[in-house]
């Protein structure tokens, strides 16, 4: 039998992958758009929460197919994390009040994270001999993990705020988008098309946040983009065997350097102010995708 | 006395027969350093594309329709001439190495055929999944060697790589789901 070939490799990847979430993330913004107006509108954040979760899904439904529960993969917890993070993400939206609770149920969910996605390989499998890791550095990491991925959500959650409307979004899209890459250049190519997902339904939401800058987009898509960002760097970096751990640190510290840009430049006029804090926005961001790049093993046609 | 002796002859020429159609089960270790665990794939629905396993280890006890077989593979041991395509191929995009080091095989059924071909039926168990599979295996050869007394096979079997949850890209079609393994099997006697 004569093989017939793949023609349709790309664009199925494309269309599922990019096209279809970023059709999501426009309908959902649609519905917010026809049913509420003014101060209603703006207070319908919680949709960015069904707009990025459900962007996410479908690149897992159609191109990375959906896990059982419970998963056979640690990697097969991340698409329900990405929920489970929808969920925060539509109770802030809908009830912004009480930072505290939100923030204390980030901080456990961050801890909660690599504890999930590593402690069932690390204890079950010889990854541990392998790792040479006793239980005190085991537990040493989880608590570093935890911190780690506290700081970034933190970090997000604040730059969101600082950065208001256009800014915040760009913010967001930007970590995203720079996440994409590097997962993809540390032989994640699953991450890295779930994550660029999330980015398609971002993108999305960028446009409308020029189109309409008075709107609170992104804050209640944070903790979905935070919960699942956070899962792909912990199990990107774990499980991949051409280990870079830079660039996923510098994406880590990437909302801290977008929220001292925006607290030192966001009543700034001009369109000088303007492209420095889009430099600042971008470096970290480049400086992780570069840094994965160049280090990267060499394709040797790959 | 006639009878006791009429016993024991039969039971020594019984004896005989029953060695000659059942010899000894003979235990073997596989030489991993000359042994050869190749697969292939169709890569973007057009061309075969082959790798291997360096890492192959086992044993097997050759008694007729009683014989076992056992075979482990390291997972992270795949190696396709690229470090970036092997560090992709042990992520869990794929083969997910770190959290399923080994690819095992453990016969539960040997059929000896005839001039040295064996149907060995088994299950795999491979990326935490667990399904029967059948391998067809040639002898080649044995006998006492420079290496002591060795033996070996030429082998193939066929899995569907989505029956054991590795699905990325079947459905797309940028790497097949039929996956063809071709064994060499270089083993001395214990």
């Amino acid at each position: 039998m004569i093989e017939e070939g793949t023609p349709d490799l790309v664009q199925q990847l494309l269309l599922w992958g990019l096209a279809v979430p970023a059709v999501w993330a426009l309908v959902a913004w649609a519905i917010v758009l026809v049913t509420a107006r003014g101060e209603k509108a703006t207070g319908r954040s919680w949709m960015a929460a069904v707009a990025f979760a459900g962007a996410a899904s479908i690149v897992q439904w159609k191109i990375l197919a959906w896990p059982d529960i419970p998963p056979t993969e640690s990697f097969g917890w991340i698409p329900w994390l990405i929920l489970g993070g929808a969920v925060l993400g539509l109770f802030e939206g809908a009830w912004p009040k009480g930072w505290w609770l939100h923030g204390l149920l980030k901080v456990a969910a961050a801890g909660a994270l690599a504890p999930l996605l590593l402690n069932g390989p690390i204890v079950e499998y010889e990854w541990r001999d392998e790792l040479g890791w006793s239980d005190d550095e085991v537990r040493n990491r989880f608590v570093l993990l935890g911190g780690l991925a506290a700081a970034f959500w933190i970090g997000l959650d604040w730059m969101a705020r600082v950065n208001r409307g256009r800014w915040g979004t760009l913010g967001l899209g930007l970590i995203v988008g720079a996440s994409s890459g590097v997962l993809m250049h540390n032989e994640n190519a699953k991450l890295a098309q779930l994550v660029g997902g999330l980015g398609a339904a971002i993108g999305v939401t960028y446009l409308m946040s020029l189109w309409r800058p008075q709107l609170s987009l992104v804050r209640g898509g944070v903790a979905v983009a935070g919960a699942g960002l956070l899962a792909c760097f912990i199990g990107g970096y774990h499980f991949a065997y051409n280990r870079q751990e830079w660039p996923y640190l510098i994406l880590v510290g990437s909302p801290w350097v977008m929220l001292i840009a925006g607290w030192l430049l966001q009543k700034r006029q001009g369109i000088g102010w303007a492209i420095a804090r889009l430099v600042l926005f971008l470096a970290p961001c480049v400086g992780a995708l570069v840094w994965a790049v160049i280090n990267a093993p060499e394709p040797s046609g790959y | 006395m006639h009878t006791t002796l009429l016993a024991l002859v039969l039971s020594l020429l019984s004896s005989g027969v029953s060695s000659e159609n059942h010899p000894a089960a003979e235990t073997y270790e596989i030489d991993g350093g000359h042994s050869s665990v190749i697969f292939r794939v169709i890569h973007l629905g057009v061309a075969p594309f082959y790798g291997r396993f360096n890492d192959v280890s086992g044993t097997f006890t050759l008694d007729g329709e009683k014989s076992k077989v056992e075979v482990t593979i390291k997972s992270a041991s795949i190696d396709t001439a690229s470090e970036r395509r092997d560090g992709h191929l042990k992520s869990p995009d794929f083969f997910n190495a770190r959290q399923f080091p080994v690819v095992k095989f453990t016969s539960t059924k040997v059929e000896p055929g005839e001039k040295g071909a064996w149907k060995v039926t088994g299950n795999l168990e491979l990326h935490g999944q667990k399904k029967p599979v059948t391998i067809e295996l040639k002898e080649i050869g044995r006998g006492d060697t420079a290496q002591g007394y060795k033996i070996g096979f030429d082998g193939r079997f066929e899995f569907k790589r989505s029956d054991f949850d590795m699905k990325y890209l079947v459905e797309e079609g940028g790497l097949g789901d039929e996956i063809q393994v071709i064994l060499g099997i270089e083993a001395k006697r214990q």
